[in-house]
């Protein structure tokens, strides 16, 4: 029961991560039809900045990461603005396949700063652990699940309220016929790429705190890793993709302590295999892939 | 798929021009004059010189050139898929990883007799890739990419496994032996995997001008158009995955027999993104471009190796930042390259040379049509 418990403390934790690094890739994917590998790369830069701030600059934690989301979403809009916006209008999937590149770019970039070995992290956060019907919380977990609950709350309200946002979903429903009502396509895929970059740098930042270290595979892996999420909820859902990550976070602690922890990706990418095979646009995703 | 640009050109020729020839003549003639064969010379000239160069060269040299096989090999299996049948995937270091685990195996059961092992690699890539069926192959494009991406996630981590269990620390690979000829290093094995290249290369450019082939073609151009002309695209998208890898198993083998043993670490995502690298530099719409590109890839790190330095010195940056730094900045530059490859250059060197040979042949012709006008004019 306990060890039950315990799984489900842990995944709704982990879930609300996945859910943080699936909004990225589903804003970008609304406003652009570009599936951004380059999202991976954004986390790690966050977390890196993220890192930085807190042992350079020696500020608190919830600061470290407003900056750290703030730099990374004014990285990702240059990003998009002089490297991607000519190409991606035209193009999408050669973009997409160009987001590969510039991950590993700042993958490189960012181990001859860093190094490739994991930084541990100051104790920012208590690591007391919380008993709560016979389970153990630690502090960090509630931390991080708030923050990405917030962080997630916020990106809706961007989307829902605000003028850009508005905009945003205005594109994603019916392009043309957004542009030919005067939206401009290119300022809103901009946008979407900055908000996309702040959530990367959050998800970065918060799974280092949870993990207490700043480690680089982790974190860039941490986009890779998520895709069944991503793929569970459908691509161009940024609300489902929160329920998709807490439920395929579930399966993986499943997989985890009923068969063991080299089991794990096998049975996730099956399962996103399968979903893809079934159901591609996913659970809460527009059906639009052509199919033959 | 718009990266990928149709780049044979119809030859201009002028029939009154030509008809008083004799025939071997007017062929040579006809070949000269077509658009793009300057280009199809150079880069077969080139890899024929470099191929000659390396395996008269040292030891060293010898050693870069059976990596630029191996992946030469490789990238043509990438080639079929991405160039003829126009998908992308990133399955590519999953197949390599069959390749090479395949042969570790054989070889831990003692059936080592060198060909089997490639011709069984390539079997079982073949029903990997038909098996694993893709669901992602219904759809174009992103889809491919995705499920491609997992099937690579799973088939490394399945080799892990089995690598931990059965053989910790790598599976030993066997030294090459041919009916009795130890070719198992040096020069030796320079030709051998020379020759298999050569055979590998026959057999992709025997398939493309089947009807094979044209079926690939016509799913490249548009899978609306070959499904109306009767194509089962799903099908036939299938097929050209499952020869993508196979031929890229044998890769896989033969990159086991290189370095001496097969290890699951070394088959990642970045080995995938490689190969699709050499692919896209040397340019996707063919055969030649794909090897140029594995040639280049292969060789750059180490001119690098031997140039940065002192470049660096040059700027004003301390030299051992890249002796200290070398994988790191490699992968970066690497991935900053296939980036621009991509986005900006989609049909490579090849493409950058045949756009070179266009403006040629134009500043030639149009002198020569000038010349033609003032002749007539004078008349």
């Amino acid at each position: 029961m306990s060890v039950a418990a315990q799984a489900v403390e842990g995944s709704i934790a982990t879930g609300a991560i996945y859910g943080l690094v699936g909004s990225g890739f589903a804003v970008i994917f609304r406003a652009t039809k570009v599936l951004s590998f380059t999202q991976s790369g954004f986390m790690l830069v966050g977390a890196f900045t993220f890192y930085d701030i807190i042992t350079v600059w020696k500020l608190g934690f919830l600061l470290a990461i407003l900056i750290s989301a703030a730099a990374v979403a004014a990285l990702s809009a240059l990003v998009y603005f002089f490297v991607f916006a000519r190409v991606a209008s035209s193009a999408a999937f050669a973009t997409s396949i160009a987001t590969i590149g510039l991950a590993g770019v700042f993958q490189a970039i960012i181990a001859i700063k860093f190094g490739t070995t994991p930084l541990t992290l100051p104790l920012v956060v208590s690591s007391h652990s919380y008993k709560f019907l016979g389970v153990f919380v630690p502090t960090v977990d509630i931390i991080s699940t708030v923050i990405a609950l917030i962080g997630f709350a916020l990106l809706l309200m961007v989307l829902r309220f605000t003028p850009v946002g508005r905009r945003m979903e205005a594109v994603a429903d019916n392009a043309p016929l957004a542009v030919h009502l005067g939206v401009s396509a290119a300022r809103t895929s901009t946008a979407a790429w900055a908000l996309a970059g702040a959530t990367a740098a959050v998800a970065g930042s918060i799974f280092s705190l949870r993990t207490f270290v700043v480690d680089p595979a982790g974190t860039s892996n941490l986009a890779m890793v998520a895709f069944p999420a991503i793929i569970l909820a459908g691509m161009d859902s940024v609300g489902g993709v929160l329920l998709g990550g807490l439920i395929f976070a579930g399966v993986q602690n499943f997989v985890y302590i009923v068969w063991g922890e080299q089991w794990v990706t096998i049975a996730s990418f099956v399962m996103m295999l399968a979903l893809l095979g079934v159901r591609p646009s996913g659970f809460f995703g527009t059906p639009d892939a052509v199919r033959l | 798929m718009t990266i990928l640009g149709n780049t044979g050109d119809s030859d201009s020729l002028n029939p009154v021009d030509t008809a008083h020839r004799s025939a071997p003549k007017r062929r040579l003639r006809r070949l000269v004059r077509k658009q793009g064969s300057g280009t199809n010379l150079f880069i077969y000239a080139l890899i024929i010189a470099g191929a000659i160069w390396a395996g008269l060269g040292n030891a060293s040299v010898n050693l870069i050139g059976q990596y630029c096989i191996v992946y030469g090999i490789a990238a043509l299996g990438q080639q079929l898929l991405i160039g003829s049948a126009g998908q992308v995937a990133l399955s590519g270091a999953a197949f390599m990883c069959i390749g090479a685990f395949t042969t570790g195996m054989l070889a831990s059961v003692g059936a080592a007799a060198f060909p089997i092992p490639i011709l069984v690699s390539a079997a079982i890539g073949l029903i990997v890739g038909l098996v694993s069926g893709l669901p992602g192959l219904r759809f174009r494009g992103l889809y491919l990419l995705l499920s491609s991406l997992a099937l690579l996630f799973i088939v490394v981590q399945v080799a892990q496994m089995y690598e931990n269990t059965y053989h910790p620390g790598g599976l030993n690979i066997p030294l090459l032996y041919f009916l009795g000829l130890d070719l198992s290093v040096g020069r030796a094995l320079y030709v051998a995997l020379l020759v298999i290249l050569f055979i590998v290369y026959a057999i992709v450019a025997w398939l493309d001008r089947t009807g094979v082939g044209l079926v690939w073609h016509t799913i490249r151009e548009s899978e609306i158009a070959a499904a109306i002309a009767g194509v089962n695209v799903v099908r036939w998208k299938l097929y050209a995955f499952a020869a993508s890898g196979a031929i890229t198993s044998v890769a896989g083998s033969l990159f086991a027999y290189v370095v001496g043993f097969a290890d699951a670490g070394a088959f990642d995502l970045t080995l995938s993104i490689t190969l699709l690298t050499m692919v896209f530099i040397g340019g996707v719409s063919s055969r030649s471009g794909a090897l140029l590109g594995a040639a280049v890839i292969t060789v750059l790190p180490t001119l690098l190796a031997s140039t940065m330095p002192g470049l660096l010195s040059k700027v004003g940056l301390a030299s051992g930042w890249y002796a200290t730094n070398r994988s790191e900045v490699d992968a970066g530059l690497f991935s900053l390259l296939f980036l621009i490859v991509v986005l900006f250059e989609p049909s490579g060197l090849e493409g950058l040379m045949r756009s070179g040979e266009r403006r040629i042949r134009n500043l030639v012709s149009s002198k020569k049509n000038r010349a033609d006008l003032e002749v007539g004019g004078q008349s």
